[in-house]
């Protein structure tokens, strides 16, 4: 049972690395498309995957590696101290959640107004081509 | 004849989590490379539809309604009328 | 950005990667990884619903509705009020609403209208209810509001864009005006009758009685259930003035001359 536990732990961190990892390398792509490809929606596209990606990362710092993880909602609505007790060891943590509500909220705000901008941006200049909209402007 | 208690139990949410977020890194790629804007939009749903699931095994019930809504049936929406109203295809050209 | 540029941010980035993810393994964020919960944490779970200790709680069992309306009420206030300034930014962008008249509405078959009127049916019941329970399980305000937004698009497909004439825009922004009131006056309220602002249940350091979260048997979670259902108003009526913009925006070319 000893080696079950070491290769248990092993398993547990790493594979929580590599989620992390695989997170953090969508961000970068994600933000890769966002600097780099010259057109206005590619660019809203990439900014809503960035924007997800970071909201599941810090929903990942709240969760706990135990075997039965409960949502943070009391199943009662008569509640013991013994009953409250015993649901503070399964429950995740329920403040990312909250913080990521928000900016869930702020992100489809900001999303929203962009497209707008950006259909009637090529209403007038008929491109979406960020190098075509800005010829002539202040630094050529 | 009953299970010996393995502590390994933790692990498995920590897999499936590995493999959505795998699938969800390769659609992104796809979707940023791909110069259709139409296959943009639906590559980037798709990986809402992996965080999704991700969601659910990290027990975020009330996230998990919000993000649902919002990026796998709102976004695509607002992308597509942003597309249907402008051009499907990227113009291609170096970066910038 | 020529393609030396493109490489450097290509390494930088795979760098970036690679630092985040060993700040997550050498205990940047936190002990990882971990099987306990933070005292933060702990402390939001153990007070939210614990009527032995009823200085602290926040009178509903739902740790992340109650986060967010009770114990960090000011910061929804102010998304609510990002949402509300995007909305507007939007419609003064599309200010020259003009309809299409050059293009002819096409209705769907009937069996696709008639199914689309029992569908559209179904998903505002269901959101109302996703909105109106949101104190007691998962859900809330916002939640059910995002899953209203579904049912004028599908109107929109099946009986096309006639659905969303310009009437629609006073009678969504009047109910949205509603919700929003709702929301003031139940943060108001408690400021007025010598609380503080977006009180909740009873405080030792405040004169204002707090809102009971029981009404004789039933458990309607203090001010928490007025604000989702407010929330739940204004959300899905802001969605219904963007997808409106968004549906009446006219090209210069089409829909009779001059836009912009």
């Amino acid at each position: 049972m000893g080696v079950v536990n070491y290769l248990s732990n092993y398993l547990i961190t790493y594979t929580g690395l590599y989620c992390f990892a695989a997170l953090f390398a969508t961000a970068s792509i994600a933000l890769y498309g966002l600097v780099v490809k010259p057109n206005l929606i590619k660019k809203i596209i990439a900014l809503t995957i960035l924007g997800d990606t970071f909201n599941i990362a810090i929903i990942l710092l709240g969760y706990r590696v135990i075997q039965f993880p409960k949502p943070p909602v009391l199943p009662t609505l008569h509640p013991t101290i013994d009953a409250l007790r015993r649901f503070l060891n399964y429950a995740v943590d329920p403040l990312p959640q909250a913080l990521v509500i928000t900016a869930i909220v702020i992100n489809l705000a900001v999303v929203s107004f962009l497209t707008v901008l950006a259909i009637q941006a090529y209403r007038l200049k008929h491109t979406l081509n960020l190098n075509e909209l800005f010829r002539g402007g202040d630094d050529g | 004849m009953s299970l010996p208690n393995i502590p390994v139990g933790g692990t498995y949410g920590l897999l499936l989590l590995a493999y959505l977020f795998t699938v969800a890194a390769v659609l992104t790629y796809k979707a940023i490379v791909s110069k259709d804007l139409l296959k943009a939009i639906l590559y980037s749903a798709g990986q809402s539809v992996a965080f999704a699931i991700a969601l659910t095994v990290l027990m975020a019930p009330d996230v998990l309604y919000a993000y649902l809504a919002v990026s796998v049936g709102i976004y695509p929406i607002i992308l597509l009328y942003a597309v249907r109203r402008t051009e499907r295809f990227e113009r291609g050209g170096g970066g910038g | 950005m020529g393609k030396a540029g493109v490489a450097t941010l290509g390494f930088a980035l795979a760098v970036l990667t690679a630092v985040l993810t060993m700040t997550i393994y050498l205990g940047g964020a936190g002990h990882y990884p971990t099987t306990h919960l933070r005292p933060l944490a702990k402390y939001f779970i153990w007070y939210t619903f614990n009527p032995y200790r009823k200085v602290f709680w926040a009178g509903s069992p739902e740790a992340v509705n109650a986060i967010l309306w009770d114990y960090r009420g000011i910061d929804t206030v102010f998304e609510t009020t990002v949402l509300f300034a995007a909305v507007l930014g939007c419609l003064v962008i599309a200010k020259d609403l003009r309809i299409r008249e050059l293009v002819v509405p096409k209705e769907l078959t009937p069996i696709v209208s008639a199914g689309a009127r029992v569908v559209i049916a179904v998903i505002v019941l269901a959101s109302l209810a996703l909105a109106a329970h949101g104190y007691i399980s998962p859900g809330g305000g916002f939640q059910g509001g995002s899953a209203a937004a579904i049912a004028p698009l599908l109107a929109v497909a099946a009986y096309s864009w006639v659905v969303l004439k310009k009437v629609w825009l006073s009678t969504s922004a009047s109910v949205r005006t509603v919700g929003l009131l709702g929301i003031s006056v139940m943060a108001v309220t408690p400021l007025v009758l010598h609380g503080y602002l977006m009180q909740n249940q009873w405080k030792p350091w405040s004169a204002f009685v707090g809102i009971s979260p029981w009404l004789g048997r039933f458990f309607i979670g203090g001010t928490l259930i007025v604000y989702n259902l407010s929330e739940f108003l204004v959300v899905s009526m802001e969605f219904v003035i963007v997808f409106i913009a968004l549906t009446l925006i006219t090209s210069a070319e089409e829909g009779g001359g001059g836009g912009g």
